[in-house]
């Protein structure tokens, strides 16, 4: 018997047979991990955060941060457009009634995130831009310019889009936050390591930069933040 | 000298009307009307373009594809072929100016915007966007920018 079981073995077509058998087995078995990283998949508009937020007791005209890239897992493959964003915002008023943000998003149907600046009124009628991102770490910033009277949105110190009209020049409350519109969408990097927002600053009415110093930490599970500086602010997502 | 003065100007006049070059050319009023019509495209400048070695629209359709998958459907985009000149990206370091791009329109969307997270931790409000614009380079098919409005 033991004999027979050693000449299949030895068979060479059994043995590519055997190889094809236990490949196929492994690409299952990681598929089922994939799909269980995203139960239930359904963007239905609730939303999750990683975020740090700040009230200002006077008005900033600026705000900026140097952002982390990755390329999350994004669950997907449902109607409502899932996606999950790195960005931090100028908002007029601790409500949000009019803001501008700007950092980098990706949608489950991208292959991988863009850069955006997004202006939004005090109606709440909004514009927003796409742009081509590389994939390293960059400065994303938001600033309104007095004399022309429009909020522009800069990619590393470089223009990108402009706006105005947006019935607001200044704002008291900043964020800046890790976002996502369907559960179990990755935000940030995946636990143990964490995605980085460093030298972030807003620019105050002197039109200085002064340090943004978050103090109101606003996470969802299964996100984790920490704050490794007064400047600095790190989320990621934990396994679930 | 009044009959003199007359056909001075209605000299003039034929100059300007008939010899090519002496008046810009035709800009909106040449550019479909659907594209003029655009609330959202009022403060473009917009002229037909039909620069050397342009891409095709199919071509331009597979860039928006490529980079936006199934957010955008393609088979029902309204495409230009327009010199662009915008004022959105005039303060930028690579702005639009007079640029001959493939811009690509898609309407009756319902993309999600994203929204801060405000003080007491709710949402802020933030409408989908409706309608995009993709801007395609008419000659070397970069994308360059999408802009959406709700």
């Amino acid at each position: 018997m033991l004999s027979v079981v050693g000449m299949i073995v030895r068979n060479r077509v059994f043995q590519i047979a055997l190889s094809v058998v236990i490949a196929s087995s492994g690409v299952a078995l990681l598929s089922e991990v994939a799909e269980a990283h995203c139960p239930g998949t359904n963007a239905s508009g609730g939303r999750d955060y990683a975020a740090d937020r700040l009230s200002l007791s006077s008005n900033a005209n600026g705000v900026k941060a140097i952002i982390a890239w990755t390329n999350p897992a994004v669950c997907g493959n449902v109607s409502g457009s899932p996606f999950s964003l790195e960005g931090t915002t100028l908002c007029k008023t601790s409500s949000c009634p009019g803001w501008v943000q700007t950092g980098w998003v990706r949608f489950s149907s991208w292959s991988e995130p863009k850069m955006y600046c997004e202006f939004v009124d005090s109606g709440g009628a909004g514009v927003k831009y796409f742009f081509p991102l590389t994939h390293v770490t960059h400065t994303f910033q938001m600033a309104y310019d007095s004399f022309d009277l429009v909020w522009d949105c800069f990619l590393d110190g470089a223009g990108k889009a402009s706006r105005g009209g947006l019935g607001f020049a200044a704002g008291d409350y900043l964020n800046v936050q890790g976002e996502v519109n369907s559960t179990h969408s990755q935000i940030g990097l995946v636990a143990s390591s964490k995605l980085l927002f460093n030298s972030m600053r807003y620019r105050n009415t002197s039109g200085s930069w002064v340090v943004f110093n978050p103090n109101s930490a606003y996470v969802e599970s299964p996100y984790g933040y920490d704050r490794p500086a007064s400047d600095q602010f790190r989320n990621w997502t934990n396994a679930h | 000298m009044r009959t003199k003065i007359l056909i001075a100007i209605a000299a003039v006049g034929l100059f300007v009307v008939f010899v090519p070059g002496v008046l810009p050319p035709i800009q909106r009023g040449a550019v479909a009307a659907e594209l003029r019509n655009d609330p959202a495209l009022s403060g473009l400048d917009l002229s037909p373009a039909d620069p050397e070695g342009k891409i095709s629209r199919d071509a331009a359709l597979e860039v928006v594809s490529r980079e936006f998958g199934d957010m955008f459907d393609v088979s029902q985009a309204d495409a230009y072929l327009v010199t662009v000149t915008d004022p959105a990206t005039m303060r930028g370091a690579t702005p639009i100016d007079t640029r001959a791009l493939w811009l690509i329109r898609f309407t009756n969307l319902a993309i999600p915007a994203p929204a801060p997270i405000t003080a007491d931790g709710s949402s802020a409000l933030a409408r989908p966007y409706a309608t995009g614009y993709v801007y395609v380079d008419a000659v070397t098919g970069e994308w360059l920018l999408t802009r959406l409005e709700n």
